[in-house]
């Protein structure tokens, strides 16, 4: 079943007298369930169409529909609560809050949800363990090693059972070994709970776990 | 809500240092502002007991023409139909005592050392009922026979007399002419009011009805109210506005004093925007630097979904409670400051000596608690550093999620 369709999408980036097009017409369609990396050169446009996938910046051409739904139609808060629900991201350099423990970065999202306490400790104690983190819920990210961070990062992304996960170079930041614990994590993730996930790397492993590959390349698909 | 206030309280401890530096700047803001105000409404109040106490009383009551030419103590305006006044303050059950107030020159007769002075002809049994001033009268008695003449220790000490030594007092009659007398100092006084301690002398009645060849007149009679001060005046004033007398009241005599007093209400608010500026620049540093340090965390967090509004209320949240810490550390040490001045006070004399500068008030500075000022401080510490928390929030807020995200080089 169709997720994402994008037909035609362009992004162009006006700075000053200088517009960077960064996407040039674009279509694709992601399945529900999909475990799919694009791939490119840096500059090649991955980063701009995953912003644009993730509702977090908008084409300047073009369309992008999400479950049906055009976000390109959306408005800033529209666009901020469609994220809050259906999305899920990782990011490169984890990018946890540090005065927060691992149980009170899982367990983010869902307060921004406004889930109620216990049934926010019950997924958070349950994800944690999921993920190997029982036992380090009270620790804060410096107390956790790069993998650790990691894997908190991607309990965050899925607490709320999202629709879709965008990890930018989720093993950028991490030995191979650690990386590929991750992305083992992700891969029984996307089939336990049927999430779809969406990679942007240059890592080969990573590439090796996906079924599919988009490349891009000067803003174009290369399939 | 809850989790948002949770986290600005975590970020607020995240910079220790900066945040204790930052609480400390507010702190010694709403510090000084508590000690001006306390100092000030310490000064009002002991500058209305001391001009009661020992200058104006609650009101006097004297020709209308003398008081429209008071600077210069025009003695041959004096208070016509005295008995009747008199009888009406009876009536009343009100404290008098009559004065001649005149203007003159205290002359050591040995040195030849001479300055200028107001001159107070009382009446020391009925004196002591209107005003404190025996009691400030620490050598001696008030001034009882003819000749004797009550001086401060200042003016002693200005003209080398003691107790016992002999003053010319040289004055204008009330008809115009000079007249010169001496007196002999049988007692000296220092009250906290300094425009007495460095202006006046006191001789009795009757020895300034000779000197002054006043012929049994006088020109004031001080009144003393116990209650209602405004409205007797008002009566007063009915009723002997027939004979050509009015009544001044305390407020009226010290105009100096109000003038200063209704510009101390304009120095409050000018130290509560001073108070302001130092919180403004204290958190506005702060926070610009804690929105920089967390751009890629701003973010993150907008890309996981938090709103605006709510990236916002947690600035508001970490600044205010850093503005109300503030304004707790002030409080604690204005509580401090104003206690140690109210028990012990602040000896200024060596730099201010006795000017009073409008402030009937001795050198030694003391305070006054001012819950509502105490009060007041710390809501605007909160209010003020959480509102200011919204500007440096709403600019990183007008940046892209994208480009936020990048320039903290995690995604992209």
């Amino acid at each position: 079943m169709e997720l994402i369709k994008t037909k035609d999408l362009s992004k162009t980036y006006i700075s000053g007298e200088t517009e960077t097009k960064a996407l040039r017409g674009v279509s694709l369609v992601i399945e529900n369930g999909e475990f799919s990396v694009i791939t490119g050169p840096s500059g090649s446009g991955k980063t701009t169409l995953f912003n644009l996938i993730g509702a977090l910046d908008s084409p300047t051409s073009g369309t992008i529909t999400f479950d049906g739904k055009d976000l390109s139609k959306l408005n800033r808060k529209e666009r901020t609560l469609f994220r809050r629900e259906k999305i899920g991201f990782v990011f490169q350099t984890f990018n946890l809050i540090p005065v927060l423990t691992a149980f009170e970065n899982v367990a983010f999202p869902l307060n921004l949800l406004r889930v109620p306490e216990k049934e926010i400790k019950e997924k958070v104690y349950n994800l944690l363990e999921k993920v190997g983190l029982k036992g380090m819920e009270e620790r804060k990210p410096a107390a956790l090693s790069g993998g650790q961070q990691q894997r908190v990062a991607v309990a965050r992304a899925l607490i709320k059972e999202p629709v879709l996960i965008l990890a930018d170079e989720p093993t950028a930041n991490l030995d191979s070994a650690t990386g590929g614990e991750i992305m083992k994590l992700m891969k029984k993730l996307n089939k336990e709970e049927e999430i779809t996930f969406l990679f942007a790397t240059h890592d080969p492993m990573v590439m090796e776990y996906s079924r599919r590959r988009i490349k891009l390349r000067d803003g174009k698909i290369q399939e | 809500m809850k989790f948002i206030f949770k986290l600005g309280m975590k970020n607020l401890l995240r910079y220790k240092e900066r945040t204790i530096l930052t609480c400390l700047s507010l702190a010694v803001g709403i510090c000084i502002l508590l000690f001006f105000n306390g100092t000030l409404e310490w000064a009002d109040d002991a500058s209305i007991r001391n001009l009661k106490k020992y200058e104006t009383a609650s009101m006097k009551i004297g020709n209308a023409e003398f008081f429209e030419e008071e600077n210069y103590i025009p003695v041959d305006e004096v208070i016509r139909g005295k008995e009747k006044i008199e009888k009406i303050l009876e009536e009343k059950g009100m404290e008098y005592t009559p004065e001649i107030k005149f203007k003159a020159s205290l002359i050591n007769e040995i040195t030849g050392d001479s300055y200028p002075f107001f001159g107070m002809g009382i009446e020391a049994k009925s004196h002591e009922k209107v005003y404190d001033l025996r009691e400030m009268v620490y050598e001696g008695n008030l001034p009882k026979s003819s000749r004797e003449i009550l001086i401060s220790k200042n003016t002693a000490e200005l003209l080398n007399v003691g107790i016992g030594d002999y003053l010319i007092v040289e004055t204008d009659t009330k008809s115009g002419g000079h007249n010169a007398d001496a007196f002999k100092v049988t007692a000296l006084f220092e009250t906290p009011n300094p425009e007495l301690n460095k202006g006046f002398f006191y001789i009795s009645l009757g020895g300034a009805n000779n000197l002054l060849a006043m012929g049994g007149d006088i020109n004031l009679i001080a009144v003393k109210a116990n209650q209602n001060e405004e409205s007797l005046a008002r009566e007063l004033k009915k009723e002997i506005d027939k004979e050509g007398m009015t009544v001044r009241t305390w407020q009226e005599q010290a105009q100096d004093y109000m003038d200063l007093s209704q510009g101390k209400k304009g120095g409050s608010s000018m130290m509560l925007m001073m108070v302001f500026i130092i919180i403004t620049v204290g958190i506005v540093n702060t926070m610009n630097m804690a929105v920089f340090e967390r751009t890629g965390e701003i973010g993150m967090m907008r890309a996981m979904g938090m709103t605006n509004r709510e990236i916002i209320l947690n600035f508001i949240f970490e600044s205010g409670a850093m503005g109300f810490l503030g304004g707790i550390l002030g409080l604690v040490l204005g509580a401090i400051v104003t206690w140690y001045l109210i028990h012990f006070g602040w000896d200024m004399s060596n730099y201010v000596g006795d000017l009073s500068y409008g402030y009937r008030v001795s050198a030694v500075f003391h305070s006054k608690w001012d819950p509502g000022m105490m009060i007041t401080a710390l809501v605007f510490s909160t209010i003020s550093a959480s509102i200011i928390s919204v500007f440096p929030a709403r600019r990183a807020l007008k940046r892209s999620i994208s480009e936020t995200l990048k320039s903290a080089g995690k995604f992209g």
